[in-house]
């Protein structure tokens, strides 16, 4: 199980290494749709894996954080989670096209409007969720463009007919999981990146990071991200044996997000002032750090949900809890 | 890909099933403890409560037979582990005769050195401390100064002084590191089973902040040791005092130092203690899960015989900030001052475990140690 991960993680961060170059993340981010990148992903099978393999939650969050760690700007890791709460007879229609996700969904008149779709501009395809029924649209309209500072789009978009169903997963926590483990990867990403710079860049005399006060901030980074992906990795563990999603969504979420904030702070300090130039590839990682803890919920978000649950458990009843068979 | 990993682990139904039975021997012996005392978890000392415990087979659990050993898994010593340091059971008196020195002289001593004293450490009788830090060497712990001379016919003449040794008051037996050549800084360091009561050692207890006497002095005046008190080689001190550290450093004792405090929390707490401390539960328990399964991933790649170090210093780094937030928490959120002789269980608890807290980052291995480790694996130094 662990082995399969790890060949097709292996995979995925092979082809997006090749392929998501700083070039591909500006032209993307000034508007470009990665077309060609989007057939290679389709040709590896990447997508449609919620399609009778084994553990397609290990497999998904593996692919995720792998997209977090190059900054994918494709929406495969929201057309994953679409394929994953999706009726399988709904699903099977969608073949391998682009499916954007909305984060808010509203009724205005006799149409709907899907707030903050991320990619919304690039697929006419889009999911949401009103009042626990899941709203998909095949042939939504952008009615308007906006993004948030990791310059990858969270759209508006507008649809007069749309079908529903009932969702064969909690679409929320599934969603907060998505951000957590593109988070996560992104985490690992900016640590490499540190470690490098601290290593080549000279001052006084010696790379910075023969410096302690360089050295004992970047063990701080790398334990973060160590976090960060255990916690993400474990939900999606959890999906596959059928356990507590949400909870482990919510153990996820919160705790890659604390995560994100100290890296990318931690990553900025070290860098200094070269990191904090357009040109540095240092921000297409941060940017996304900083736009993805706020999406699916914010820390305080999912620390009141699991607050909740702890006050409910009491003192005899968190111990039980905590080591129940994982 | 990384410098680090943490692969999951999911425990054998064998670990499983023992956790049951330790629950049901918990909630049997438990009720008496009061929950201060219970606060000081693998700090408290008990002996009866060890000899117990070797009853049940829980100590030495990992050791061959032929030692008084259980020949269980690593997993299931994990999980009576946890048990025990989640429910606040005073452990500190095997401690570190179960954890460190047994599994030291399993692979460094000689065979009657292990015949002598492994049964009788697994039956919860023999107990053990440490002797590493001196005045001179706390970190830097290759400076050790303390002498061990060897005599014309083959024994040794000890004298120096050893410091903060945890223990030393109720320990039956030490395992010290000493300085058997100046040659060489590392080199010249080898490791000694000493028995306590062997004329010359005294004893001084070291009172803490907390007013408790856990840690001594122990000075060594003309201390004569046998030859056969040395513990694998002359000269390889060093290298087995680094394997035998990786012991301490990966546990379940790491982050679960101030569960009882947690506890404490929320009786004060109850139902509905406002949006700010139902966040603050939240979060607390986001950190704790993920610690959790942090500490099973090294465990289970200890058990395949793996080396983690690098996973198991960042395991303690985050594990005693974690456990050092917990005090500073209890206090934002309700404000209560802390009371060694309160009325409630939780001021006597907060007062126990704010005043332990310091020691989280210092003992086995310093915080500034740890991520020196970690800057280390991560190719840095």
């Amino acid at each position: 199980m662990d082995d399969t991960r790890a060949i097709l993680e292996n995979a995925v961060n092979g082809l997006l290494m090749e392929e998501v170059t700083q070039k591909l993340l500006h032209e993307s981010e000034e508007g470009a749709f990665a077309g060609a990148l989007w057939a290679k992903l389709e040709a590896q099978g990447l997508i449609a894996i919620f399609d009778g393999l084994e553990n397609p939650f290990l497999l998904a969050g593996a692919i995720i954080r792998a997209c977090g760690r190059q900054a994918l700007p494709l929406p495969l890791p929201e057309t994953l989670v679409v394929h994953a709460v999706l009726p399988d007879e709904l699903r099977n229609t969608l073949g391998t096209t682009p499916i954007a996700l909305a984060e808010t969904v509203a009724r205005e008149g006799s149409s709907w409007v899907f707030g903050r779709a991320a990619f919304g501009r690039q697929s006419t395809n889009v999911l949401g969720l009103y009042d626990g029924t899941l709203i998909f649209a095949r042939k939504a309209e952008l009615a308007g463009k906006g993004e948030a500072i990791a310059r990858d789009p969270r759209d508006t978009l507008r649809a007069a007919a749309v079908e529903t169903a009932t969702p064969k997963h909690d679409l929320t926590a599934l969603a907060a999981m998505m951000r957590a483990s593109q988070m996560a990867g992104a985490i690992e990403r900016v640590l490499e990146l540190t470690v490098r710079y601290a290593t080549e860049r000279v001052q006084f005399g010696k790379p910075i990071g023969n410096f302690q006060a360089i050295q004992q901030q970047l063990a701080i980074l790398a334990g973060e991200s160590a976090a960060a992906t255990r916690a993400a990795d474990a939900a999606w563990e959890e999906a596959d044996r059928g356990g507590n999603v949400r909870i482990a969504a919510a153990i996820a979420k919160a705790r890659a997000g604390e995560a994100a904030g100290k890296a990318a702070s931690i990553a900025h300090q070290v860098h200094g002032a070269i990191g904090f130039t357009a040109e540095h590839v240092l921000h297409h990682f941060t940017r996304r750090l900083w736009t993805w803890r706020s999406e699916w919920g914010h820390e305080s978000h999912w620390h009141g949900e699991l607050g909740r649950h702890v006050l409910m458990l009491g003192a005899e009843g968190l111990w039980p809890d905590i080591a129940t068979p994982a | 890909m990384g410098a680090f990993s943490f692969e999951p682990l999911t425990l054998p139904d064998a670990a499983e099933r023992l956790r049951a039975e330790v629950r049901a021997f918990l909630a049997r012996e438990m009720a008496v403890i009061p929950a201060v005392i219970r606060a000081q978890s693998w700090s408290g000392s008990d002996a009866a409560f060890s000899r117990k415990l070797g009853a049940q087979g829980w100590l030495g659990m990992t050791w061959p037979k032929k030692y008084g050993g259980h020949e269980r898994s690593m997993l299931e010593r994990y999980v009576m582990l946890e048990e025990m340091l989640a429910a606040g059971a005073p452990v500190g008196a095997h401690w570190i005769a179960d954890r460190q020195s047994g599994p030291l002289l399993l692979r460094f001593g000689s065979e009657a050195q292990r015949m002598e004293h492994l049964p009788a450490i697994a039956r919860g009788e023999r107990f053990f401390c440490i002797g590493m830090s001196e005045p001179d060497s706390g970190s830097d712990l290759a400076a050790v100064r303390s002498r061990a001379e060897k005599q014309p016919d083959g024994s040794w003449r000890v004298n120096g002084r050893k410091l903060w040794t945890s223990g030393a008051h109720v320990a039956h037996c030490m395992i010290a590191l000493l300085r058997t050549s100046t040659e060489s800084k590392h080199g010249g360091l080898t490791q000694f089973l000493i028995d306590m009561k062997t004329p010359g050692i005294s004893v001084r207890p070291i009172r803490d902040l907390a007013g408790h006497s856990h840690f001594n002095e122990v000075t060594f005046d003309n201390v004569r040791l046998p030859a056969t008190a040395i513990i694998g080689q002359e000269g390889q001190g060093w290298s087995q005092v680094t394997a035998e550290l990786a012991f301490e450093r990966s546990g379940p004792e790491r982050f679960l130092s101030c569960f009882r405090l947690i506890a404490e929390m929320l009786r004060i707490a109850g139902k509905n203690p406002g949006e700010r401390a139902t966040a603050a539960f939240g979060r607390l328990y986001a950190h704790l899960a993920t610690l959790r399964r942090m500490s099973l991933s090294v465990a289970g790649r200890l058990s395949r015989g793996e080396d983690p170090a690098l996973e198991a210093a960042m395991v303690k780094d985050l594990g005693a900030l974690f456990e050092q937030d917990i005090p500073q928490l209890a206090h934002d959120l309700f404000g209560i001052a802390p009371d060694a002789h309160g009325a409630r269980d939780y001021e006597r608890v907060l007062a126990e475990l704010t005043m332990a807290s310091p020691s989280f980052s210092l003992r086995g291995g310093t915080r500034e140690i740890l991520r020196g480790i970690i800057a280390r694996g991560l190719g840095l130094r």
